[in-house]
């Protein structure tokens, strides 16, 4: 019994025009971005035994391969979700590199003015026109710094709504994936490989990988388990959980992403886990971001209290002694800024901070907790952690060694309870100009002092800082004081202060202790307080005993022509002030700068490096999966060819089967 | 390896892109004329120059304040040139006025140009500057300075303060003097005790013994008192002198006058010139500074008075030679602060000259580090543009090639 030659060509026809529609599906997807090609594979059908022999049936097609390689695609997945970390990263900091040295050296500019404008004012201390040109330099400080905080704090915002969006998108996929897990175990239950909703699914899963890091995992119902972070459950099955952004805790603005399973309990994820473009958004925000917002805002501080200081050490035109130029740094609204309390917090202390010493602030942030009856806090940036000490005993003012203290003004702390201390985050915001009147500047000094001429050392009195005004014996006008040094005995020095009236007053040493009226000194150099001013010898005194002492004598300095705290002034611009006696006042903001160039750098090299990997793994998945023109193009030729021999067996067959009928006619 | 049709079309695509970007960087670079626009262009190198523009900001200000403290200085040194000619041309005519003999009017006539150059110099002293500040108040500019009181006096209401300026780092410069040092605290000629001569109205002789110095030698004994010089002949008969206290304790007990030995007591030693006369007595008391309006009033009542004889004329001779001492040293009061002027402005240039120098330097540093090399910068942008066109070219010659073309 022959095989049906009909049959035999129908099969390879069929077979040939499956191959071909298979072609024209590829060429058809070829920009079909997500698309793995598909190819028909051929298997031969039963054959037929004849005798011996075994005569073969003909053609059908065995299965429609999608070609594809798991370990090629996952490797592209991860590379996703580096690459898209890297160029969220360098995109924000490119910006934010940008404002800084562009836009940014506005503030180094505008301080710059300023000082120009004081140091016009050494030159005629009285003049009104260079006064109110002073006010209005500082203004333009306060503007520029206030107008860059809010350049930032708008940055940190839209990182947030970047966050928010971005959630939204991960559960929208999340969602998707679950349906097409459900259609995709429908369609393999007979076998079979419904390759186009598995291109579907996997270019869901490059999509969720831009997001975060992604890890899956196929079940034996071909349905696909989806892991993101560290290994929180998206999807499993049909199931899908929702991802959420949600306010941070104490700080509500530092939002944190978090998986919200089905009965509404949410899980955050570690930031340093999330990886892809939801990792670095807030890795950026939490660092290089804070960081800069926090120089900024110590910048403000440093210049604020800088400034404040001087002027009080002076007289204004009016003679009176001088006011704020900036807002006082440790305003209550502002102190209170400072801090905040976790709402889960067991007690309800609440406090303020206020900043003690521009030279130690750090710059970072802080967490607190309140441990074993001790706030101990932790430096964010470098780890360091310390034990707040209450001084004086009692008082709730707790202090630190980086320049600040913390008062409780309410409430009580309970075991555990954890906070966050932010000293400079506003300290931008808050750099308004308090001086109203050009007069308020406080360029002459209050007291000077004039050595005699008699007097035969070369020691110098200076004076270092004013302590109290109101202290008895404090210089006024017509009635200063005398200091007198005299060797009492060899190699020991006694000095007195005296009040106009010629009485000798009390002379104490740094620490406050009260050392008498006339105390001794050996070596120098020698600091001392009385009247109210806070005195520094250096030299040698020699003084010819009590009968010819060395005398200094202290007047009240006010005047017109009196420049003497502007001078002050104007050495700020290059006093190292910050950082422990390292920066200037400048330098804080110059080393911003530098520091989001340097991240800058960094990221644009991570970029190149995760680019060219993500690039390789694409082009290998490509290679397996991608469509060639010139392949299909050859394969349609091949397939036609095929198609055409086996219509030509059929039309054959047909013929045979005519010349059959003739026959038995 | 089998490359995909997407994929040859990707890959030439960023290729490309790539390569414009590069292009845009460098146009971006070439028309700003720099080579670090922003910090991430080259971290270490944006350090330095945004130190460089700090330092040269500050260089600036310094350069400011020595121009200002320059006409400042100026303004003074002006004035006190002018001062120092007034008392040139005082010391002038109080000679003139001692060599003329008894002509009242011509004595008046000097007497009168006293008085001119008395309120010349008071005008100078309360000299203001451009702003309208008084330059020789001190701290107290915002007032004349020196009052003229009724009985003929000057009286001093400024301060003793002195304005400084910054230069330099750690370099300040005076721009100013206070009237009290420039005219209210010269020294005292004699030094630190002013003498009253009692002479003996009976004696004509015109020579009297004159006290040319009295100085404190030794402040750990010193006593702060008057003192009475006698003259007196002694048991030898030869002249002898003897010193008492106010109280009238004797300090020097009577010695025998040498003219141009040294008396010593308490602390004190004064020197006389010449022959005093038996019964002279000479009252000392302590003034170890003199104001240059006194000394000018000094010798306009000098003048004013009449010439006398004999002991009047001695006496009259004597107040001449301490009036002449005083003009000088208040001659060299004006010399040595002119003089420290001088060095101040000697200060500023050498300053000045610094700065410039310095600005020099470092903008050749900032140069070399931010500013675009030019040539180097155009060569590469035309390497740039040039593979820009051959990979374009080179694509679109490629992506034609299709075996479709063929079917």
């Amino acid at each position: 019994m022959g095989v049906d030659l009909l049959q035999l060509g129908v099969g390879g026809l069929l077979t040939a025009q499956q191959q071909l529609s298979t072609t024209g599906h590829n060429i058809a997807n070829v920009n079909n971005e997500g698309y793995s090609r598909q190819r028909i594979i051929q298997e031969s059908t039963y054959p037929v035994k004849s005798g011996s022999d075994f005569l073969g049936t003909g053609t059908k097609v065995k299965q429609i391969e999608r070609v594809f390689d798991q370990f090629r695609h996952n490797e592209l997945v991860f590379n996703q979700t580096l690459n898209s970390g890297a160029t969220a990263s360098a995109e924000k900091l490119q910006r934010l590199d940008e404002t800084m040295s562009m836009t940014g050296s506005g503030i180094s500019d505008s301080l710059n003015d300023l000082f120009s404008a004081v140091n016009s004012l050494i030159d005629i201390p009285g003049d009104i026109g260079l006064r109110e040109v002073m006010l209005a330099k500082a203004n333009t400080v306060s503007l520029n710094m206030e107008s860059m905080q809010r350049s930032l704090n708008a940055e940190f915002d839209a990182v947030n709504d970047e966050l928010e969006v971005s959630a939204d998108i991960v559960t929208v996929i999340a969602e998707q994936l679950a349906t097409i897990n459900r259609d995709i175990v429908k369609a393999s239950a007979n076998g079979g490989t419904p390759s186009d909703l598995l291109d579907r699914r996997d270019g869901l899963i490059n999509e969720l990988s831009t997001y975060t890091s992604v890890s899956t995992v196929e079940t034996k119902d071909k349905s696909l388990n989806v892991y993101i972070a560290s290994g929180q459950t998206l999807v499993t099955g049909t199931t899908h959980f929702k991802v959420r952004a949600t306010l941070g805790d104490p700080e509500p603005k530092k939002m944190q992403i978090a998986i919200e399973s089905t009965n509404g309990v949410q899980q955050f994820l570690a930031p340093e886990s999330l990886g892809g473009k939801l990792g670095a958004v807030i890795e950026y925000r939490d660092g290089v971001l804070t960081d800069t917002i926090n120089k900024v805002g110590q910048t403000a501080i440093t210049v604020a209290h800088a400034f404040n200081e001087v002027q009080s050490q002076g007289l204004d035109l009016n003679e009176q002694p001088g006011q704020n130029l900036f807002k006082d740094i440790n305003q209550t609204q502002v102190a209170e800024q400072r801090f905040m309390a976790k709402s889960n917090n067991a007690g309800n202390a609440v406090g303020k901070v206020e900043i003690t010493d521009i030279n130690k602030l750090t710059g970072n942030d802080y967490s607190m907790s309140y441990l074993a009856g001790n706030y101990v806090v932790v430096n964010q940036t470098s780890g360091e952690s310390q034990t707040l000490v209450e001084s004086p005993v009692g008082s709730k003012i707790f202090t630190s060694t980086d320049g600040f203290v913390f008062k409780e003004t309410g409430g009580t702390p309970a075991n555990g309870d954890d906070f966050i201390i932010q000293p400079t985050r506003q300290g931008a915001t808050n750099l308004d100009v308090e001086l109203t009147t050009p007069q308020q500047i406080a360029t002459s000094s209050i007291v000077e002092v004039y050595a005699s001429d008699k007097n035969v050392n070369t020691a110098k009195l200076e004076i270092t800082s004013i302590n109290n005004t109101g202290t008895p014996g404090f210089p006024t006008s017509g009635a200063g004081a005398k200091v007198e040094i005299h060797e009492s005995a060899p190699g020991t020095f006694t000095y007195q202060v005296f009040n106009s009236a010629g009485v000798a007053q009390d002379v104490f040493d740094s620490a406050g202790t009260n050392l008498g009226t006339s105390p001794t000194y050996t070596t120098g150099p020698l600091e001392f307080t009385s009247v109210g001013l806070n005195f520094k010898l250096s030299g040698k005194a020699v003084g010819q005993t009590s009968n010819a002492p060395e005398v200094y004598n202290v007047d009240y300095a006010f005047g017109e022509g009196n420049n003497t705290n502007i001078v002050n002034m104007a050495n700020l611009s290059d006093m190292k002030i910050a950082d422990n006696g390292r920066s200037t006042m400048s330098d804080i903001y110059e080393e911003a700068i530098t520091h989001v160039g340097s991240a800058t750098a960094a990221a644009r090299v991570e970029v190149g490096a995760t680019q060219t990997l993500f690039d390789q793994a694409q082009g290998r998945v490509s290679s397996t999966s991608g469509v060639n023109l010139d392949e299909e193009a050859s394969n349609l030729m091949r397939y036609q060819q095929a198609y055409s021999a086996s219509a030509r067996v059929i039309s054959t067959a047909n013929e045979i089967f005519q010349t059959l009928l003739q026959a038995a006619r | 390896m089998r490359i995909s049709t997407s994929q040859f079309y990707s890959t030439n695509t960023s290729n490309i892109l790539d390569r414009q970007s590069s292009v845009n960087q460098s146009v971006m670079n070439i028309s700003e004329g720099k080579r670090v626009l922003t910090a991430a262009d080259d971290v270490v190198a944006s350090t330095s120059i945004l130190n460089i523009r700090q330092e040269q900001a500050a260089t600036k200000q310094y350069k400011d304040n020595i121009t200002f403290a320059d006409s400042r200085i100026n303004v003074e040194e002006t004035t006190l040139q002018t001062a120092e000619e007034v008392m040139f041309r005082v010391k002038d005519l109080v000679l003139q006025g001692n060599s003329v003999a008894n002509d009242g009017a011509s004595r008046k006539a000097i007497a009168d140009e006293l008085e001119a150059r008395f309120d010349q110099l008071m005008s100078l002293a309360n000299t203001r500057d451009e702003s309208g500040s008084y330059v020789f108040g001190g701290y107290q500019t915002d007032s004349a300075p020196f009052e003229a009181q009724s009985d003929g006096s000057v009286k001093y209401i400024g301060d003793r303060g002195q304005r400084m300026t910054n230069i330099g780092p750690g370099v300040q410069v005076a721009t100013s003097d206070s009237g009290e040092k420039l005219f209210m605290t010269v020294d005292n000629s004699i030094g630190d005790y002013k003498p009253t001569y009692n002479l003996d109205q009976s004696n004509d002789t015109v020579e009297r013994a004159i006290v040319t110095n009295v100085d404190i030698k030794d402040r750990a004994t010193y006593v702060e008192d008057d003192y009475t010089i006698d003259f007196a002949i002694m048991g030898s008969g030869e002249m002898g002198v003897t010193v008492t206290d106010s109280g009238g304790t004797i300090v020097y007990p009577q010695t025998k006058y040498v003219s141009g030995d040294a008396i010593a007591f308490n602390g004190i030693e004064s020197v006389l010139k010449k022959q005093p006369q038996a019964g002279d007595q000479i009252v000392i008391s302590p003034q170890d500074e003199i104001d240059s309006f006194g000394v000018i009033r000094d010798a306009i009542d000098w003048l004013n008075a009449p010439n006398g004889q004999g002991v009047n004329e001695a006496e009259r001779q004597l107040e001449f030679g301490h009036i002449i001492g005083d003009l000088d040293e208040v001659q060299k009061r004006l010399g040595n602060v002119r003089a420290d002027i001088g060095a101040r402005l000697q200060l500023t240039e050498s300053q000045n000259e610094r700065h410039l120098d310095y600005n020099l330097t470092i903008e050749k540093s900032r140069s070399a580090l931010e500013d675009l090399d030019m040539v180097e910068a155009i060569s590469m942008f035309e390497r740039q543009k040039l593979s820009l066109q051959a990979s374009q070219s080179a694509f679109s010659q490629v992506q034609g090639m299709s075996l479709l073309n063929y079917l």
